[in-house]
Parts: structure tokens; sequence; C-alpha cells
């Protein structure tokens, strides 16, 4: 897709609006249709940066792109944070990390802010079903476990089995996991816990996913959920299919969240994919070090890059084939199918992954897709949104109220007027404790054309800003928080205030 | 079941190999505990914290209580002489070697990519581990002083099941709520 400029901007957000008011996505249901079924898919660590449906250079999602000419397709999408917790977290509670304070690593969404999550709020008018491959989204959903119908263990249909203890223990499940698999039983990090029983555990678990590390459609590799399980990405899909098609069955409407754990690092692509882009000449815009960040040379990070393009373009051929299937059996007249990420993947300035103190576009801008059911037409939103707006626009479509504490909105498109003013934003603090104030963080605030970058508490690094303007610089390259002042002022005091009011329940702690 | 029960040592010495047993297996926990109580601090309270000490002190029981069992399955096998006869001692020696290599073992490989040495060292290295506890047991057994040692060390760490014992019981109540109530 060709860069944006202001006037386009301007041209798409009036066209917007007349599209909208023309035929909302909530006029395709059918009269009788007013609980319709709604499907998350979530692709784990997919950044819209490394999208061709987002104007990538290399083809890397053909089957995303034509599943867009059926949906709502938002372009400047942004994730609550640029790791999986935070960024799951703001989805599901609709509010960003400095409110739901899910923002360490593995951490919890805050106890009075619990049942702000789809599947308590959506009820009991739904069959609601949760799967996430990524145990720390499955430790999130656990906290809501009372309002899942069908909860399926992190490992349903990878290579290991199910052999989780945590997935026996009922309401307790999110405590159990940090108990189990991450200290009795834990496979990958530190000492584990428990002596006897764990080191006979962690034999027979290690040696399950050390026997599956091979497979003959995986040339570099079967792929693996790190330290935790492998797996194939065509199961996945076909049990994605299949809890589907079995929930079709049911005399109810249905919400399932479904996180998916490719592409996430470690980049396996399948044996039709592993060799896409190799030698196809692409050289990605050359950008400084940052002086936070490690130094991988821009050779490892291109090689990185192509590993994971090529990771992107198998589950795009993999969500072409659930499509076409879930096409076949009718279930796109009567269903939202939901397209999203929990946060992006960068390769630049030296760093490449995610989780670091980098907010840059790849790391934190995702997809969003949203085909209403039986929508034969696309739609196009450019204005800033973010995945907190998720969560009330769930509760639009379902009908239901939505509480006043969620710092989303309902999603252009959805019966509201967008804002093409508002801010959207994106935190990271995992080195921040929960019950303290953010002093060590980086946001990103996005709003209109500008998004400015703010980093608080790194040693060396305090109080550090960047401002770019992305209409004329999507690459991020020309900081103008030393040139354009009166914009850089008036988005800084804003984004302090916001902080501001973030930090003051936590002050006196 | 007489004849069973005619061939277990006396409830001293159970409870004196019980309390290494325990020793062993909950000090491990509580001090593995500590690598990870930095980042729990971060975003876990209190009640939440011990709720998690709760169902590894119900796992380390059901450790202890395994390893115990083992050893007392060992001594209604084996002819006394060879092991009630010295049934703390032979006890102490296996149970210190066999966790104590387990330990080394996990701290040793605790890193991810230390999986492949991990599995694949395995025969030989539980090879040497059961050397080891076969002739440390020899040593053992020639040598008064040290079964004498390894009883009296034994009778003071039964003093930990007054600590961990209590523990485990309000493990026992707080899994119960957490998971059924």
């Amino acid at each position: 897709m060709d860069r944006l400029t202001r006037r386009d901007f301007l041209k798409l957000t009036s066209a917007f609006t007349i599209g909208t008011l023309a035929q909302s996505p909530l006029s395709y249901l059918k009269p009788n249709d007013d609980r319709p079924n709604i499907i998350i898919i979530l692709f784990d660590a997919l950044s819209a940066s490394h999208m061709s449906l987002y104007g990538y250079p290399r083809e890397t999602t053909p089957h995303l792109s034509r599943f867009a000419q059926r949906s709502i397709c938002f372009h400047n999408h942004y994730a609550g944070g640029n790791f999986t917790t935070p960024g799951t977290a703001s989805m599901l509670t609709g509010m960003y990390p400095w409110k739901h304070r899910a923002f360490n690593q593995g951490g919890l969404v805050k106890s009075e802010y619990v049942e702000n999550n789809p599947f308590t709020l959506l009820g009991k008018d739904y069959f609601r079903l949760a799967f996430s491959q990524n145990p720390w989204p499955d430790r999130l959903v656990s906290q809501f476990y009372a309002d899942v119908d069908r909860f399926l263990p992190a490992t349903a249909y990878s290579l290991r089995g199910n052999k989780l203890v945590s997935d026996k223990v009922g309401k307790d499940r999110y405590l159990a996991s940090i108990a189990f698999e991450e200290f009795l039983f834990t496979l990958s990090t530190d000492v584990i816990g428990s002596s006897l029983l764990g080191y006979i555990y962690k034999s027979l678990a290690l040696d399950a996913i050390l026997n599956t590390r091979d497979h003959p459609w995986y040339p570099r590799g079967t792929p693996e959920v790190e330290g935790f399980t492998t797996y194939i990405n065509e199961d996945i899909f076909a049990g994605v299919l299949r809890e589907l098609l079995d929930l079709e069955t049911r005399n109810e409407p249905y919400f399932s969240y479904f996180h998916l754990f490719s592409p996430h690092y470690p980049y396996k692509p399948g044996r039709r994919f592993w060799k896409l882009f190799n030698d196809d000449g692409f050289q990605p815009v050359s950008k400084p070090m940052h002086p936070l960040g490690p130094s991988f040379t821009d050779d490892d990070l291109l090689g990185k890059r192509t590993l994971y393009d090529q990771q992107v373009a198998h589950v795009d051929a993999e969500f072409g084939n659930l499509v076409k299937h879930l096409d076949a059996e009718g279930v796109l007249d009567h269903s939202y199918i939901v397209v999203t990420s929990d946060h992006g993947e960068i390769f630049e300035r030296g760093f490449f992954g995610h989780g670091g103190v980098f907010m840059y576009e790849p790391a934190i801008k995702i997809p969003l897709l949203i085909s209403a059911p039986g929508q034969k037409a696309s739609q196009e939103v450019h204005i800033p949104s973010a995945n907190v707006d998720l969560l009330p626009t769930l509760l639009r479509i379902a009908g239901k109220e939505i509480p006043p504490e969620l710092e989303g909105q309902v999603l252009p498109g959805f019966g509201v007027n967008e804002d093409a003013a508002r801010s959207v934003f994106s935190l990271y603090a995992a080195e921040n404790p929960v019950l303290r104030p953010l002093n060590k963080t980086t946001i990103a605030m996005r709003k209109e054309v500008y998004k400015l970058i703010a980093y608080f508490g790194y040693p060396d690094y305090d109080n550090v800003y960047e401002m770019y303007n992305l209409e004329d610089d999507p690459e991020e390259i020309q900081d103008l928080s030393q040139s354009d002042l009166p914009t850089f002022s008036r988005l800084k005091e804003e984004l302090l205030d916001h902080l501001e009011d973030a930090n003051r329940p936590y002050q006196e702690v | 079941m007489v004849k069973i029960l005619a061939r277990l040592p006396d409830k001293r010495s159970v409870v004196s190999v019980y309390g290494t047993a325990v020793f062993m297996v909950y000090s491990w926990t509580v001090l593995t505990s500590f690598w990870k109580v930095p980042s729990w601090l971060f975003f876990l309270k209190i009640n939440e914290m011990l709720a998690v000490y709760a169902y590894s002190f119900l796992v380390d029981f059901l450790e202890s209580a395994l390893l115990l069992f083992l050893m007392l399955l060992i001594g209604a096998l084996l002819p006394k002489r060879w092991w009630r006869a010295r049934f703390i001692p032979n006890s102490i020696v296996w149970i210190v070697v066999l966790l104590g290599s387990i330990m080394l073992r996990l701290y040793l490989n605790r890193a991810p990519e230390g999986w492949e040495e991990f599995l694949y060292g395995q025969w030989i290295w539980w090879g040497y581990t059961v050397l080891l506890a076969f002739v440390l047991n020899v040593v053992v057994s020639r040598v008064d002083w040290l079964q004498k040692g390894l009883a009296s060390l034994a009778e003071r760490l039964t003093v930990l099941l007054y600590i961990y014992m209590p523990l485990t019981a309000i493990s026992f109540i707080v899994v119960f709520v957490r998971i059924v109530i």
C-alpha cells in the first residue's frame, strides 16, 4: 500500500465517516441474528509493519489481504504494550497497562479490574471458549476462569500433549500456573522448586519436546513455545477449525478466543516457506543504533527478519485455509471474525524481537481486521485506534453495557463517530513493580500524524523524548522533538498528564 | 499385616529419616523460591505469594512421603542385616545422595540451553550416583562413629517437622479453600 499523505488521510477519514453512516457493519446482521458469534484469532507477535496488507514490500500476507476485502481494516492500530502480557491484558480488559497493571512478564490483571473482560461481560448469553498456546495469556484468562465454559490447556493440539498440572486445579488455575509451571515444574528458567517430582517431570517433558524437535514439514525444526512445548502449525489450525465446528453445533451463540503462538520467535517456517524471500534483494531502511539496545548488525537483523517474514507467510497461508473452511461451512455468515495481535516484532536499531524498551512502529503497530457476519465489501480506517478498543466494541456488538472504567472506545464503524484527534498509548514497564508509580517505563503516544516516545528511569537515559511525524517519516528517523517545539510541547504535556493520572493511586504506596 | 509391620523399623527411626527427607525437600523449595520472589514481588500480592508457597509445600509433602515410603519399602524387602539393622544411616545416605544428586543436576542444567546435556547424560550421572550411595553405605556400615553421627544429625533434624508439618497442614487448608470452595 502506498504511503498515506495528509490529504489522503483527511479524505479517507471523511470518506470513512460517510461510509460508516451508509452501512455500519452491524447492519450486515440479519434481524434474527441479534446475537452473532464472535471469534477472535490472535497471532502472537504479528507486526503490521511486516504485512503486505499494510504496505510491506514482501508479499507476506496475501490471504489476510484477501480477507481484508470482506472486513473493516484498521491501518493505524496499536497494541497496549510491546510484549505479550501487557498487550494481551490491554486487549482483554479494555484498559492500558498503567491501569490493569499486568505489565511485568507473566503479570496479572489487578483484582479490582478482573471483571472487565469479554468472558465475564458477555456473560451466559454466550458459550465462551478460550485457548492460548502462549502460557502468559493462558494465565491472564485463568483469572476469568469462572466465566470460561470451555478452557483448553495451553498445550492443546501441541506435540507435548496435555500434561499441565495447573490445568487440573480448576478455578485457581492462574496461581497454580505460577506455582507449577513457573516454579515447581518449570522447564525453562532458573532452578526448579520441586526436587524429586520436578526432576522426573522435567525429564519426561523435555524428552517429549526434544523427541519432537525434528519434523519432515519443518526444515528448520519444529516450531516451539520455548521451554514449554513443540507444535505443528497445521495441527493447531486444524484444532481451531475443529473447535469452531464443534461450537457451531451448539444452539447458542458463542464467543471464542484463540491466541495462537506463531509467528512468535523462534522462527521456524514450514517447508513451503523456508526459502521464501531469501534472495529477493530486499534491503530495509538502515537505522541508527539505539543507546539502550544491543547491537546486532544490519546483516544479522536482515537474516532474522527474513525468517520472521517466512513465518508470517506460513501463518497467513494457514489462516487462508482456515477461512476457506469456515466460509464453506457458513460460519462467516453469522459470525464476527476478529484478527489481531498482542504486539509486534522489531528488526532495527540493533535490536530484534519484542519486549525491550523500544516502542517504534514495528514493535507496537499490529493488525486489526473485523469481518462482520456476511460482510462482502471492505472498509478502511486510518485514524489511530488501539487494542483497548476491542472490548468495548465487542460489548457494543453483543448489545451489552460498557463499563465506564474502560479506557478504550467503540471502534469506528460500530455505531459511533470516530475521533480523529484522539490519542492512543502503548507502554513498556516490565522492570517497574506494579504497586509503584511508573518510574521506569517507555511510553508511546500516537496522536494525529505524530508519535511521541518517552523514556523514563533508565540509567543515563531518563526523561528522554523522541517525536516523529509518521505521515512524512513512517520509518521514524527524523526526531522532531527539538525542531517542532510547539507540537512537541503539546504532546508532551498531554502524555505527562496521563502519566500523572495513572500514577496518582500509587503515589502513597 | 502383622508380618509387614514386623519388617518396619521403630517409630523413632522413621521420624528421624522423615525429618531428614523433609529438611532436604522443603529447604530446597524455600531456597529456590528466593530466585523467584523478586519477580513475584513485582506483580503478586502477599496472599497470592503465600498461596504459591502452599502449593509448593503440598508437593514437598508428597515428595518427602514418597522418599520415606521408598526407604521403608527397601527395608521391608531386604534382609534385616542389610538395611533395617542400620535403617537410619542407610536411609540418610540414600536420601542425601539421591536428592543431592538431583539438586546438583538441576542447578548445573538450569538454563534452557542445557536441555540436551540434562537429558543425554542421565544414565551415566545416575550410575555414578548409585555407585556413590553404595560406597558410602559400605563405608558407613563399617564406621561406628559415622553411624552415630548420622543418627544424631537425623534426630536433630526432626525439629524441623514442628515447623514444616503445621505449614503443610495450613497449606492443605489453603489449597482446599482455593480450589474447592
